[in-house]
């Protein structure tokens, strides 16, 4: 068999979509967390797959602004995400619900 | 000349808002100057040149060039004589407030800038700057009922301002649609007058835009915000809602809606006029079973802004005439109305339920309320000799050649009319016999010269507009006949 | 490579990095002064933006960086509105432990968002959006110990990523079957791109990203949330400088790089519209703590905004702009006042607006004055925006109907809108029995910053033409998005 383009594209919107699911039906903050970066990574792979059967580096290019930029807000949010933890015990969704009506 | 009380009404109204102290009567005196002079200085201007067809320019500066804006005040016959009536009153009513001692540097400026923005209103020849003024009058309604207001004031200063606003929402959809679609950017009335928008336009602005209009002059079904704000509102605000305010909503069909989407008026007329008689019937039958003495004045308003309505739905040159002196008519009758429930009876009683007012003998502890309300009772049923009933008969003859029927259940409704007054007049000031006698109370307190210079004011206008109607008409029909008109005379008249 | 377009961006980022240095030197009860030398760096920044202003369109890096007069006109408006948020924030300093991180953070947050305004490439609008929402998830949560600001932050990130997450999944799809992720190549070769199902459903995706910046419906459930928990001042940037962010590239994408897409899709834009004026105003009548209403205000406005995206004709995206312009001032003027009432307390529920008109005239007179621009009365800043995108949608109405029926709904809105508004008005003015009449102070920066948009929502409003006729020049260069036009086809060929 050979891997063409179509299947590192399956891969990636299989990932972006359990990314997706995690997001939505789990419900532990880094849980979530993770969802989510699983989600820049199908995006990610995808990019590198497009750049490598485009013949353009562009994408390869792109893919670096995107792991720059994950890793910041990775720091960022587990920093929040740890303050969070500190302050109520938690790190669950179903306890933010200070915010309310 | 006809332009500076506009600018004096905001110049005070921004002066008084700077007046910091209280329980003086400078404010009053300030108001009551601007509003005196105001008058004087429109009556002068249409002594000197009787208003009629032509739209004389007063200012007309540029304002937003890329739009086509303009700041352009002008005025025909029609809108010299609602200047009057502005004028007029605005005097009663400072008159009428002379009591107010509750911030009264605030009530009056705010007071002064309704007068203002109505003044702007009945001059503004540009439709942007006409809409200005047009939202521009309901803030101060909203304070000053919100405010200074009584029975349910909260309620009903919201509600009042809630559909007001839903008013002139529409009328923002129909006056943006004209300004787009005509394609000529402008917003000057002659000129989108001489326009003729095509009939899918038409058909669906002219209901938009009449309809918005008609919530502010008490179009049933949705004139609930009327009797309820009237009632709430300090005795100057009830007289200045239904004595101009709500002609506001008139004037802007008369002069933006019918003018220029005559043939959206003709495919609807129909539809509205019945609306109308609808209101002045339900109107008439509600005001029959109040017990509260405001709300039988409240709705005796819609019943008779009906009317207006009605001329204005009909859009022949005879009811269109009889709308516009109905307008004036009804300004100063439900003026003086709401000044003796508000100011005279309410004010010295604290009650306005018609069952407990019978105790007072007000027939007897208080001759002049008895004698004014009696009088513009009168008036108010349309008997002869008064201005109601030219008004009423042309607006009825000027329906007659389009629909009989409705001619018929009006007529009713102005017999009904007789029945609230009269029902209003025994139970309010000579039920007294019947009714237990109450030794304790204390006899009102006597009745102040600015109330009686006020009720003076307004009983000496409709007299005189009952018995000389000739004096404004020959304001209004010629511009009627205009060419400003020209549009819809061609379509209304076969 | 013309790096001296740059120079803005670069002076930001220096000042954001001096006030850092500069924090480290100055004593804790001084802070408040890193504060007022960056606004006034700002307004050094701003005068050399007014005088760099006069150069013509210019790309650098390759074409990703432009610079352009619809870019110009939003750098002004942001470099204004941080000015004024960080005066705003100088009055709240005390509640904000490490203040000059905050100031610091907020310069780079408006960084970020003078780069979106000149991104002419996928990838440097991501990177600029990320810049300004990672800074966000700091700005937002930077009252630590408070809980609700931390929940707020959490949110944030957590919606913020999601947003991002699509984005980027729809830039590498738009990369892979445009082979390109800048916005000319794009533009010119959009009507074969147009074709191609999964450039479509990448540039859904992306819209989807930028959704949540303006939070439109049913991407605005974050807003009241976060609006409610974070710092006042960081609501107001939020309000205006994020979600101005958000609309500069909705604009870009919607009137020059993919118009014919757009055009395409102007009724799905249009129920996207209306479902947000409906959901905002609706959402907002219940509410009690008044910046979690500003946060359905603000929902209800990026609806009307929508119309203009929607409408796809000049007047649409002039309107926008001015909108946009009048909408910052009033927005800010509001925070003015909230952040000064809610101060003492840090509490926002309406009641703490009681009586107002009694412990500060000005202040309450300054409310109502914003709140009725908002609430789109005439003539201030409000009204005329409103009557300006009404008018963009009334104009399509020949094409479809659908068009009266959304300005039909965003009066229903309007008025709607009025209720929350006038409440507030009313609670300031007629307080309840059991009212506090505690006196509001008002720092003098905080003072000034209030002037200044009370000044802009009169200038805006009364004298509008100044101001449309920027706007107008702004969007010239985008084009119409009349099919039968090819949109930027000399600046391709320049390119």
């Amino acid at each position: 068999m050979i891997v063409g383009l179509h299947h590192y594209l399956v891969v990636s919107a299989l990932l972006f979509s359990l990314g997706l699911f995690g997001v939505l039906a789990r419900r532990n903050l880094l849980v979530i967390y993770m969802s989510l970066e699983l989600m820049l990574n199908a995006a990610n792979l995808a990019l590198v797959a497009f750049s490598r059967y485009n013949a353009n580096l562009k994408g390869q290019v792109m893919v670096f602004f995107i792991i720059t930029v994950a890793a910041a807000e990775v720091a960022v949010g587990l920093a929040l995400i740890v303050a969070l933890y500190r302050r109520r015990g938690t790190a669950h969704v179903e306890d933010l619900n200070s915010l309310r009506l | 000349m006809l332009a500076f009380p506009l600018y004096l009404c905001f110049a005070s109204a921004l002066g008084l808002l700077l007046w910091r102290r209280t329980a003086s009567r400078l404010p009053h005196w300030i108001t009551l100057a601007t509003c005196g002079l105001g008058l004087l200085l429109t009556v002068t201007a249409v002594i000197q040149r009787t208003p009629g067809a032509e739209v004389v320019t007063l200012v007309r500066l540029p304002w937003i060039p890329t739009w086509g804006a303009e700041f352009h005040l002008a005025a025909d016959g029609l809108s010299a004589s609602l200047l009057v009536l502005t004028g007029i009153a605005s005097v009663g009513g400072v008159l009428f407030s002379w009591n107010v001692q509750d911030r009264p540097g605030e009530f009056f400026s705010l007071y002064l800038t309704l007068i203002g923005a109505v003044y702007g209103v009945f001059l503004s020849w540009d439709l942007l700057l006409f809409f200005v003024f047009y939202e521009l009058a309901i803030i101060p309604k909203y304070l000053l009922i919100a405010r200074w207001g009584s029975t349910r004031r909260d309620y009903a200063a919201m509600k009042l301002a809630l559909y007001s606003f839903l008013g002139s929402a529409a009328v923002l959809v129909g006056i943006v649609a004209l300004y787009a679609t005509s394609g000529l950017n402008t917003l000057d009335l002659s000129a989108l007058a001489r326009h003729s928008f095509p009939p899918s336009t038409q058909a669906w602005a002219f209901p938009v835009l009449f309809a918005g209009f008609a919530i502010l002059a008490g179009l049933w079904p949705l004139h609930t915000w009327a009797p309820t704000g009237h009632v709430a509102a300090p005795t100057a605000a009830s007289m200045l809602l239904a004595g101009v305010i709500m002609k506001l909503g008139a004037y802007g069909c008369l002069r933006i809606a019918l003018p220029l989407l005559p043939e959206g008026a003709r495919e609807s007329r129909f539809v509205f006029g019945v609306l109308a008689v609808a209101g002045i019937v339900w109107g008439a039958l509600v005001a029959l079973r109040q017990r509260d003495f405001k709300f039988v004045i409240g709705y005796s308003s819609v019943s008779h802004m009906g009317f207006v309505i009605l001329g204005l739905a009909m859009a022949t040159p005879l009811a269109l005439s009889g709308a516009v002196l109905q307008m004036i008519s009804h300004g100063i009758i439900a003026g003086l109305l709401f000044a003796v429930v508000g100011r005279m009876v309410y004010d010295r009683t604290h009650t306005r339920d018609l069952e407990e007012l019978g105790a007072h003998r007000l027939g007897k502890t208080l001759p002049f309320a008895a004698v004014t309300f009696v009088l513009a009772g009168f008036a108010s049923m349309g008997v002869p000799g008064f201005s109601g009933f030219i008004a009423e008969l042309q607006i009825l003859l000027g329906t007659w050649p389009v629909s009989g029927r409705l001619v018929a259940v009006a007529g009713f409704g102005i017999l009904l009319g007789a029945a609230y007054v009269l029902r209003a007049v025994h139970l309010g000031f000579f039920r007294g016999d019947d009714s237990p006698p109450l030794e304790a109370l204390a006899p009102p307190a006597p009745i102040t010269v600015p109330e009686v210079l006020g009720s003076g004011l307004l009983l000496v206008s409709t007299v005189g507009l009952g018995l000389f109607p000739g004096f404004v008409l020959d304001w209004i029909q010629p511009a009627l006949a205009g060419p400003f008109f020209d549009g819809l005379r061609r379509v209304m008249v076969p | 490579m013309n790096s001296s377009l740059l120079a803005i961006e670069f002076l930001v980022v220096v000042l954001g990095l001096g006030i850092l240095l500069a924090d480290l030197w100055i004593p804790s009860g001084a802070r408040r002064g890193l504060a007022y030398a960056a606004a006034t760096g700002l307004l050094l920044v701003l005068t050399l933006h007014g005088g760099a202003l006069a150069p013509g369109d210019d790309t650098a890096f390759g074409g990703m960086f432009l610079v352009d007069a619809l870019a110009n006109y939003f750098k002004t408006l942001f470099i204004v509105a941080t000015i004024a948020v960080l005066l705003i924030s100088s009055g709240y300093a005390d509640r904000l432990d490490g203040y000059g991180e905050y100031v610091a953070l907020t310069l780079f947050a408006l960084a970020g968002m003078l780069l979106a305004a000149s991104a002419n490439d996928f990838i440097l609008m991501f990177v600029a959006l990320e810049l300004v929402t990672v800074t966000f998830y700091v700005l937002v949560s930077f009252q630590r110990r408070r809980q609700s600001s931390l929940e707020a932050g959490v949110k944030y990130l957590i919606f913020g990523a999601l947003a991002a997450a699509f984005m980027v999944y729809g830039i590498a799809l738009i990369f892979g079957s445009a082979n390109t992720t800048n916005f000319y190549e794009i533009a010119s070769r959009q009507a074969e791109l147009g074709k191609s199902p999964v450039f479509v459903i990448g540039l859904l995706l992306t819209l989807v990203g930028l959704g949540f910046k303006i939070s439109a419906f049913p991407f605005q459930m974050w807003t009241p949330d976060v609006y409610q928990g974070a710092p006042v001042p960081t609501t107001a940037f939020l309000a205006t400088g994020s979600k101005a962010a958000g609309f500069v590239l909705l604009l870009r994408l919607a009137y020059s790089v993919v118009p014919e897409v757009m055009a395409r899709w102007s009724h799905l834009l249009l129920g996207f519209a209306m479902a947000t004026m409906l959901y905002g105003s609706f959402a907002a009548l219940a509410q009690r703590s008044v910046k979690r209403l500003m946060g359905y205000s603000s929902i209800a406005n990026a609806g009307y905004l929508l119309l203009g995206i929607g409408a796809t004709n000049v007047t649409g995206s002039t309107a926008i702009l001015y909108f946009l312009s009048g909408y910052v001032f009033t927005t800010l003027a509001a925070f003015a006042v909230i952040s000064r009432v809610t101060v003492q307390d840090d509490n926002d529920d309406i009641s703490v607006f009681a009586g107002l008109g009694n412990r500060s005239p000005l202040l309450a007179a300054a409310m109502t004055l914003a709140l009725v621009s908002l609430a789109g009365i005439p003539p201030l800043a409000g009204f005329f925006g409103k009557f300006y995108l009404f008018k963009a949608a009334l104009l399509q109405v020949p094409t479809s109907p659908l068009f009266l029926v959304a300005v039909l709904i965003a009066c229903v809105s309007v008025v709607l809108s009025l209720y929350y508004y006038f409440n507030i008005i009313r609670v300031m003015y007629w307080p309840a029995q059991d009212a506090v009449d505690r006196p509001v102070t008002v720092p003098m920066a905080v003072g000034i910053s209030l002037a200044a948009c009370l000044a802009g929502i009169l200038v805006v409003g009364i004298f509008p033409s100044g101001v449309i006729g920027l706007a107008h020049e702004a969007v010239a260069g985008l084009g119409t998005p009349a099919p039968e036009m090819h949109v930027q086809a000399h600046h391709a060929a320049a390119h």
